[in-house]
């Protein structure tokens, strides 16, 4: 027999291989790292460019600035000296993190927050389900429920604000042309490059201090993490070297102001009736009426109220209210008839088998609970694009505001037809189409996903003609993701997208109007 | 172990009893080769959501059935070579979600037989083992709890302890830890520990795990009761109302029995557990049955080594 201890070495070895192979594959998860953003100034009529919501901005307050060669003005120069000298490497980090845009970072924030509000409320023991209350934010279930349509909202009132508010911004900095701080002095490092940009107010505390009350608005319960991530970011502002204090204070105040007159909108935007039950009830009672021999009904257990059956009569951002009805899609195929019968069958092929490229379709696209929704995921490839593409401050609020609110506006449209019809999902009528995905609890027709996609593209495609293809592309693989999912009938998504170009239509057009270059 | 290891969400499995495995103090003699196919069924209605147990309408009974291949061979006098490679399919008895299928991961094993001699009236055996699973089919690992595995690579180290007294009763120690690679899943955005990863790059915990086993081993039987803990070291809960996600901290003790019959060549073995606390997983009720057909390639020189 051999010695036992012939093995050893041989399984040292082969431990170590393995382990070895094995700790590259472990890595610790590394955030990826944006270039800073840098704004050579070219936009120097910004100011004039229309707003949605704050109308002429000249007749908002913004103070003169401390003269060149006041006492406050050289204080305020001596103090960044003094904090450059005292920055922590830590602090330089943070200063990198913003300094991938403002307006970047603060809808990231947005997302990131959307994605752990959007869970719906576990039912009671009896079986109803508790509804968040915004005037006990913290309690449980929390306010808000994020889900797809209260995300396209608050998206659109953050980055409205924040172009809004930049807009105003811009007016001021090139009335006052006050240079940055490490252009005047020698002490000062620009630890973010100067450019031409006018400092006075700070585009980045514009940015900060609007979304700041927006998402203080939208997300009650975070007010402290909130203003716990704007100070860091007005904290860290100060080092860079183009800021001093007055042009911080200045742009915080702006921010806030414009963000107040934007909030102002939120109150009256239809909101607060949209998840009123009673409008599921009438919505049943009139499709009945309409001659709709099968309703939609929750799948949910227990049976949970359809989401937010009144979010369709909110109040538009790029048309009319009076509009929406008309952009409303067709009547479907009726329940039963042949070419319903006909959109049973694909579905059924799915649930029978999907190809591995048809379920990572599905996953992909799935944006259900837990995650930052469909307008969450369209805010995303809107913020990357303009990232990507080195837009200002201002250009990228304004694409991410004309997508925002095309991709609310969807929403609005969408949620209109599907109480409209109240038309049933597919494993209502045959509960053998099992699903990839969750199944959403409101009526199928339209499609969320096709109509939000199809508005984000469209206003995104006209933003950056050169990505219109992949665009287009996106948004049609995101629409068939839930034909894939077999939670939508291909009718449903087919309508989606042809109403979701409608309505991103109307974005486009106001962009083509509002005097920014394309 | 690796079904009990990797997927304890999904099923949490099966000590292979009887049949040589990772997990028991058995073992092969020189180029004597084992064949076993092993049918489990592990099922749950409620389960954990963090600390919180509780069931789910929507999903009702979740049930994990699999048919299991495995082979095992004494390569040499002190090393044997395992291999296993199971079919799952998955189904949820309400609600929409839909089941799923397909091979899932292949794992081998390396055990060494480190310690073999006489203590009092009775018999010591120390095992050491290497492993490691590699997924075979590409299934979808973040579709919990539908899915039929995580889709890690992993790679363990264990040992095994075992005293058997002459009279026939026996206890076995083991423990183990499993590091299992990162994942790439078909999202390109996913929550974990309270925070919105921009990737789809899934560092999962590592883990840890501990039993004991008592019994009697006479002739061709084997019974044995079963106490086994598998742990995450790390990880989230899942959050109320959510699905669950690789990165949960998964967790259970189970309580377990087994017998098994091997004669000289054929062998049948049954066994089942209960899992009697636990964290973000499933409270399985897991059963498995299997046949195994034990034969000599050659004549060995030392049978009774």
């Amino acid at each position: 027999m051999k010695s036992p201890t012939n093995f050893i070495p041989f399984l040292v070895l082969l431990g170590t291989t393995t382990g070895l192979l094995f700790s590259g594959c472990t890595a610790a998860y590394e955030e990826p790292r944006y270039d800073a953003l840098i704004d050579s100034g070219k936009d120097s009529d910004g100011g004039t460019w229309k707003t949605f919501v704050a109308g002429d901005v000249r007749k908002l307050t913004i103070p003169e600035p401390p003269s060149a060669t006041s006492p406050t003005y050289l204080q305020e120069l001596n103090r960044i000296v003094e904090l450059q000298a005292k920055a922590s490497p830590q602090d330089l980090d943070t200063l990198n993190w913003w300094a991938a845009g403002a307006v970047f970072r603060w809808n990231g924030i947005a997302r990131e927050l959307a994605a752990q509000y959007n869970l719906p409320p576990k039912n009671k023991p009896d079986g109803s389900y508790p509804v968040p209350d915004a005037t006990k934010p913290c309690d449980t279930p929390r306010f808000p429920f994020a889900n797809p349509p209260y995300t396209s909202r608050l998206l659109a009132y953050l980055n409205v604000a924040q172009y809004d508010a930049l807009v105003a911004g811009w007016q001021a900095k090139y009335r006052f042309r006050r240079p940055p701080a490490s252009k005047v002095d020698v002490r000062i490092k620009a630890l973010r490059p100067a450019t031409d940009l006018p400092t006075y107010p700070s585009e980045d505390a514009i940015v900060a201090a609007a979304s700041l009350e927006i998402l203080k608005a939208m997300f009650p319960c975070e007010v402290p993490y909130l203003e716990h991530k704007a100070a860091e970011h007005l904290r860290i502002l100060t080092l860079g070297g183009r800021f001093i204090a007055s042009d911080l204070e200045a742009g915080a105040a702006l921010g806030k102001e414009v963000a107040t007159l934007v909030l102002s909108r939120s109150r009256n935007d239809g909101m607060r009736s949209a998840g009123n039950p009673q409008l599921e009830q009438q919505a049943i009672q009139q499709a009945r009426a309409a001659g709709a021999t099968v309703v939609w009904e929750s799948q949910d257990k227990p049976l949970r109220p359809g989401m937010l059956p009144g979010f369709g009569l909110l109040e538009p951002w790029n048309f009319d209210k009076s509009r929406v009805a008309s952009l409303r899609p067709a009547e479907p195929p009726a329940v039963g008839s042949p070419a319903f019968e006909k959109n049973m069958e694909e579905l059924r092929v799915y649930a029978h088998k999907l190809t591995r490229e048809q379920h990572r379709i599905a996953s992909f696209w799935s944006d259900g609970p837990g995650s930052y929704t469909p307008p969450g995921h369209w805010n995303r490839i809107a913020a990357d694009l303009c990232q990507q593409g080195g837009l200002s401050e201002l250009r990228s609020a304004r694409a991410m505001a004309l997508t925002a609110t095309a991709v609310a506006d969807a929403g609005i449209t969408c949620w209109d037809a599907k109480y409209h019809y109240m038309y049933p999902r597919p494993f209502q009528m045959d509960s053998k189409i099992r699903t990839v995905v969750g199944l959403p609890n409101f009526p199928a027709y339209t499609s969320g996903h096709s109509t939000f996609s199809a508005a984000g593209a469209t206003v995104l495609s006209w933003l950056f003609p050169e990505k219109a293809g992949s665009l287009e592309a996106m948004a049609k693989e995101a629409s068939e993701s839930r034909i894939y999912g077999t939670i939508h009938y291909r009718f449903d998504c087919e309508e989606g997208l042809v109403a979701g170009r409608k309505v991103g239509a109307f974005a486009v057009e106001r962009a083509r109007l509002d005097g920014a270059p394309r | 172990m690796k079904e009990y290891i990797l997927s304890l969400f999904i099923f949490s499995c099966p000590l292979l009893l009887g049949a040589q495995t990772p997990t028991d103090a058995l073992y092969m003699n020189h180029s004597q080769v084992c064949f076993a196919g092993i049918l489990q069924c592990n099922t749950w209605d409620n389960y954990w959501e963090g600390p919180l147990r509780r069931d789910n309408p929507n999903l009702g009974q979740v049930s994990h059935r699999s048919i299991l291949a495995m082979g095992a061979i004494g390569i040499s006098p002190r090393l044997n070579l395992l291999a296993m490679v199971p079919y799952i399919s998955s189904r949820a008895s309400q609600g929409s979600l839909a089941g799923q299928q397909g091979m899932q991961d292949l794992s081998v094993w390396l055990k060494y037989r480190a310690l073999d001699s006489q203590f009092g009236h009775g018999k010591g055996k120390g095992f050491l083992l290497l492993g490691s699973d590699m997924p075979v089919s590409d299934y979808v690992p973040d579709f919990l709890p539908m899915s039929i595995g995580l889709q890690a690579r992993t790679f363990s180290l264990r040992s095994i302890f075992d005293y058997w007294a002459n009279n026939g009763l026996y206890l076995t120690l083991r423990g183990g830890y499993t590091l299992r690679s990162n994942i790439t899943i078909d999202r390109d955005a996913y929550q974990a520990n309270g925070k919105l990863y921009f990737t789809n790059t899934v560092a999962l915990p590592q883990v840890a795990d501990v039993g004991a086993l008592v019994g009697w081993r006479k002739g061709a039987w084997v019974s044995a009761f079963t106490l086994d803990y598998t742990g995450a070291v790390s990880g989230d809960d899942i959050r109320p109302n959510d699905m669950p996600f690789p990165t949960n901290r998964m967790l259970g003790t189970s309580l377990g029995i087994l017998g098994k019959y091997q004669g000289k060549h054929w062998g049948i073995t049954l066994s089942g557990h209960l899992t009697v606390q636990g964290r973000n997983i499933g409270q399985n009720q897991f059963i498995q049955l299997g046949g195994l057909y034990l034969f000599q390639t050659r004549k060995a020189e030392n049978l009774t080594d």
